[in-house]
């Protein structure tokens, strides 16, 4: 059941952009548009907006680098070890989870390694179930804000970090709910 | 109380403060774990009476370099003699054995201190007792360099996409495909984004944002999303803060909701997972949970306060006030909402 839906929705994944293109440009032509110089006009955003964010790209991804050799996550997730079994996730997936909100290589990289070690535990099920459960908050403020300048994002991060928390919290309970069954 | 607890939130919750205190923390924490001594456990039974040896084996990235030590044991007491490097061509010890402290429980503690940073493994008597990672300032200074590359890197990669999908947009809009796709979409769009007139090439950025990031199509939602960003930005009277619609938007890209989990499967698969797709209900439930959790709280925060426009304003003017106290700047030269760019002359606007 769960391999059909993925066979169909892989399907439709790898439809849409050439859908999108043949669709898009046919129309155009259809309808008398100058698609190619429509195309390239519109294009042309593409490295103003690469420049606009390449300083909040570096500044977020040189915090999160230097956050993470120093181990930072590593002393967080010591201390924050007891909560974490209250909650019923294992140990090991805490560094996934609070890596999560940070990098996405990052906390794929953890979540790998959990699972190449023990492919068929329960840990490595949370770890997969963590990963899936939200993207990573500092990544997408910093490249879609800074994209247009916005220096003050209000309550984007509290939304983010707090959406993110319950994604990880549903993810752990669910796990727990269908392992096994 | 209350009101400074809800300022505190305020200045944690920025990007400066995180940001800031991200970079402060790994300053110090590498400072203390290059300087304070190492401590690793050992049972007593791995130590016997008379010489000990004591490997500490450390991997810097690109060579392996240990440290040998005999340690000589009468009862409780250890007696620490000098080591010998191996293979070293420095006179330098890339580790030093200080002492072995008796802990509770017949724990013995073995003390010492290295300055390297990579992987360490402790062996007592060829049997491993301990390992993990060291690191020092240099460590920290490499990655700060490693990263802003990367960033660089990451950053160029998405310039090729970002004009395909910007360029393909283009040509969506010119042909009223755009336009066609936000007027059915309206209903949902009316709910979500109230601000945003239901014309406007906004929608049609959100809409194509949303289809791409359900569909797991990362490449493609974030030159969408970026897009949107923009027109939302010419809608958004006050340029340097952010307004409700992009809140809204940056919640669910935050959330990031996708129907299949596409890299976790691969990564599964890889791995010779017995059941590869199991995890597929899951993080379509914790998915969801957290993207309606990002759209409410987007909606819902916005109200309040601390969070609202005249807020951030009101700061916004407050540093603005510092600097020209400071400095005299040139006149703010106001963007008006007609322009898409946000130039540089959009963000001194007070």
């Amino acid at each position: 059941m769960a391999e059909l839906f993925v066979k169909v929705m892989q399907t439709v994944s790898m439809f849409t952009v050439p859908v999108l293109f043949l669709g898009i440009i046919l129309l155009g032509m259809l309808r008398r548009v100058r698609v190619y110089e429509s195309f390239v006009t519109g294009g042309k955003e593409g490295f103003d907006i690469f420049l606009r964010i390449l300083p909040y790209l570096v500044a977020v991804f040189v915090a999160i680098g230097m956050f993470r050799v120093s181990g930072a996550l590593e002393v967080l997730s010591e201390w924050l070890k007891p909560l974490v079994a209250a909650i019923g996730m294992p140990p090991e997936v805490l560094p996934v989870a609070l890596m999560r909100p940070l990098s996405g290589s990052g906390s794929m990289g953890l979540a790998s390694e959990i699972i190449k070690a023990k492919p068929n535990s329960f840990e490595a099920f949370v770890a997969s179930n963590v990963f899936g459960s939200t993207d990573t908050t500092f990544y997408v403020i910093a490249v879609y804000f800074g994209s247009v300048g916005i220096r003050k994002i209000r309550h984007a991060m509290v939304a983010g970090l707090v959406a993110d928390a319950v994604g990880i919290l549903v993810a752990v309970a669910v796990s727990h709910a269908v392992w096994g069954k | 109380m209350k009101r400074y607890v809800g300022a505190f939130f305020q200045w944690l919750l920025t990007m400066n403060t995180v940001w800031g205190l991200m970079i402060v923390t790994s300053f110090f924490l590498t400072v203390y774990r290059q300087y304070s001594p190492k401590e690793v456990m050992t049972d007593s039974s791995a130590w016997r009476e008379g010489p000990n040896r004591v490997t500490i084996r450390i991997n810097t990235g690109k060579e392996t370099r240990e440290v040998v030590t005999p340690i000589h044991c009468h009862g409780r007491n250890f007696q620490v003699e000098s080591a010998r490097s191996d293979g070293a061509t420095t006179g330098e010890l890339v580790a030093r054995v200080l002492r072995v402290e008796p802990r509770l429980g017949e724990k013995l503690a073995l003390v010492w201190q290295s300055h390297e940073a990579g992987e360490f493994t402790v062996l007592v008597n060829e049997a491993p007792v301990g390992k993990g990672k060291l690191v020092n300032l240099y460590a920290l200074t490499d990655a700060a360099l490693d990263y802003a590359k990367k960033a660089f890197e990451l950053g160029l990669g998405l310039v090729s996409t970002m004009v395909l999908f910007l360029g393909l947009m283009k040509v969506g809009e010119d042909a009223g495909l755009v336009q066609f796709v936000a007027r059915l979409m309206r209903p949902a769009i009316k709910r979500l984004f109230p601000e945003v007139p239901p014309e406007h090439p906004a929608v049609g950025a959100i809409i194509m944002n949303f289809t791409t990031s359900v569909l797991g199509l990362g490449n493609a939602a974030t030159p969408f999303g970026l897009k949107a960003m923009n027109e939302l930005q010419s809608l958004n009277p006050h340029k340097t803060v952010a307004s409700n619609p992009m809140v809204v938007l940056l919640g669910w890209n935050t959330a990031g909701f996708a129907i299949i989990p596409t890299s976790m499967l691969a990564v599964r698969k890889a791995a010779g997972c017995s059941d590869v797709f199991q995890i597929i209900g899951p993080c379509m439930v914790a998915g969801l949970a957290s993207t309606i959790t990002a759209i409410t709280l987007a909606r819902l925060l916005g109200k309040l306060p601390m969070f609202s426009v005249e807020a951030a304003l009101a700061e916004e003017s407050g540093e603005a006030a510092e600097e020209a106290s400071s400095q005299h700047s040139e006149d703010p030269q106001a963007s008006q909402g007609g322009e898409t760019e946000a130039d540089t002359n959009s963000q001194e606007k007070e």
